[in-house]
């Protein structure tokens, strides 16, 4: 069987210069789901918007699902691969969160009966149905996330991609986004330095270093290894030196 | 914050049933001919369907008030201004003051001054049934149907969605600036330090328009903006605005020929 995501030899460099992705080479097969770990500038987020045809390859070669990354094939594959953006802030940008679900299906030009169907399901699966005449701004933080979400989940994308699903969320809201993540049937790229969630969401773990892929592995590989998570800017026991004192708490 | 121009959408009269592309089209025409009217009886006769209007809109008149308020405060100076400065015709009606002869204060100017006045006190009262009787995004995606370009349409959507987003930004700004005990004062590092603010807004905005065109593109935007509402023209929407010109025509004939 093919992969559904397959990426081979991909290399983008920025206009001003700054080379991102250096051959990148990558499967990924349905279902599958992936947690994106790497330094800042790793390359990361470039190679996500590659994936959605934000930007194209300037070598190399995607194929989502079948279909090359082409123009011709753009509005196809965006309806197959859905992103979610860190900032929800710039997900939502319509003037109710009802318009913002619905955005995404109306310009796959959808039946109105079959988008306010989506929209519905999509609203119901993130506990937002009650809001959905409410403006983005009006709702909290983690409203705003779920709200996000719902946005691709109308779409009923056969790959969703997260860029730092719990940034900025309390302990409350993160543990709903991951029980949302783990839930999700579909195939899931997650970009994230939360390793927590990683561990709950995602078995196996690509690593980029300096826009190369540098390891993949399983997730209890990768956790185990502290020289591997300071290397790429992930230990996270500095959090844990603090209760030296109070081990009692613990 | 809550975006105040449609909070009352949901209420139901008689303009609110009323059909977004006529209401904005004959309301427009309405308030431009406001502004034409030359004489205070045909101005006052106006005001008061603009507030028969507003009534029937059942919009609360105190949500209106602050409207009203900031007209107030941006034309009240013209009843101290106008008859100061306003030329001096045959027939003006003129006081002087006692020991200061330069300075001479002519009725006229407080009339046109008053007319002035209340032609944007009607003209608010038009507006705010106009845009506040239906969802914004709706009013004015229905500019689109009365040919304004898309273009203009996804500005004015934008702005309405995203100024609250920048205000949320300002003020943190403003309050880091003053965490580390800023003080405006007339200096040059006060210049350059609102330079910087003003810099780094634009620069923040300019990422954020980036980001949210790109969050577009991958759901699919192809450059149309599509709205999942119907419009549906009825007869009561025609009459409305039959009634409406007729009103607008009359006035204007008793301005321009009766008076």
């Amino acid at each position: 069987m093919s992969p559904i995501i397959h990426i081979e030899n991909l290399h983008f460099t920025y206009p001003d210069g700054t080379v991102a992705l250096r051959g990148v080479t990558l499967d990924i097969e349905e279902g599958e789901s992936i947690g994106l770990v790497g330094k800042n500038g790793s390359g990361k987020s470039t190679l996500i918007k590659h994936l959605n045809g934000l930007y194209f390859p300037e070598k190399g070669q995607i194929v989502i699902d079948g279909l090359p990354l082409t123009e011709e094939n753009i509005t196809a594959i965006r309806a197959k691969l859905g992103i979610v953006f860190q900032d929800p802030d710039n997900q939502l940008f319509c003037p109710t969160v009802y318009d913002d679900v619905a955005f995404g299906p109306l310009n796959m030009d959808m039946e109105e009966k079959v988008i306010a169907q989506k929209v519905r399901q999509a609203l119901k699966k993130m506990d937002l149905f009650d809001l959905a005449d409410r403006s983005p701004h009006e709702l909290s933080f983690g409203q705003r996330k779920r709200a996000a979400i719902a946005t691709i989940l109308s779409l009923h994308p056969k790959v969703m991609i997260f860029d730092e699903p719990t940034s900025n969320l309390d302990p409350k809201n993160e543990a709903v986004i991951a029980d949302i993540l783990a839930h999700l049937l579909c195939t899931r790229i997650i970009i994230s330095h939360d390793l927590p969630i990683l561990y709950q969401t995602c078995p196996k773990i690509v690593i980029m270093k300096e826009g190369i892929i540098d390891k993949i592995l399983s997730i209890e590989e990768f956790l185990s290894d502290r020289q591997l998570l300071r290397e790429h800017g992930l230990d996270f026991t500095f959090k844990c030196d603090c209760c030296h004192e109070h081990k009692q708490y613990v | 914050m809550r975006p105040d121009i449609d909070r009352y959408w949901k209420l139901e009269s008689s303009i609110h049933n009323w059909d977004p592309r006529f209401k904005i089209f004959t309301l427009v025409i309405f308030a431009f001919a406001i502004s034409s009217l030359h004489h205070l009886s045909a101005i006052v006769i106006c005001f008061f369907f603009c507030l028969l209007l507003h009534k029937l809109s059942k919009i609360p008149f105190s949500f209106s008030l602050k409207r009203l308020a900031a007209v107030t405060t941006f034309i009240g100076p013209f009843f101290l201004i106008m008859p100061l400065t306003v030329i001096t015709k045959a027939g003006d009606t003129i006081y002087y003051f006692r020991n200061i002869p330069y300075l001479e204060l002519n009725v006229r100017g407080i009339f046109l001054a008053l007319r002035i006045y209340i032609k944007a006190v009607s003209i608010v009262l038009v507006m705010i049934p106009m845009f506040g009787t239906n969802r914004f995004d709706i009013s004015i995606k229905s500019l689109e149907k009365l040919k304004v370009p898309n273009s203009m349409v996804q500005m004015l959507l934008f702005s309405y969605r995203y100024i609250f987003v920048f205000l949320a930004e300002f003020k943190q700004m403003l309050l880091a600036m003053k965490i580390r005990k800023f003080k405006p004062s007339a200096n040059i590092h006060t210049l350059k330090t609102y330079g910087n603010f003003l810099g780094t807004l634009l620069v923040r905005s300019f990422e954020r328009t980036e980001e949210v065109y790109q969050a577009m593109l991958s759901r699919g935007y192809k450059g149309i903006l599509k709205i999942p509402f119907h419009y549906r023209a009825r007869f009561s929407d025609y009459l409305k605005s039959v009634l409406i010109f007729s009103i607008t025509f009359f006035i204007l004939f008793y301005d321009r020929i009766l008076l």
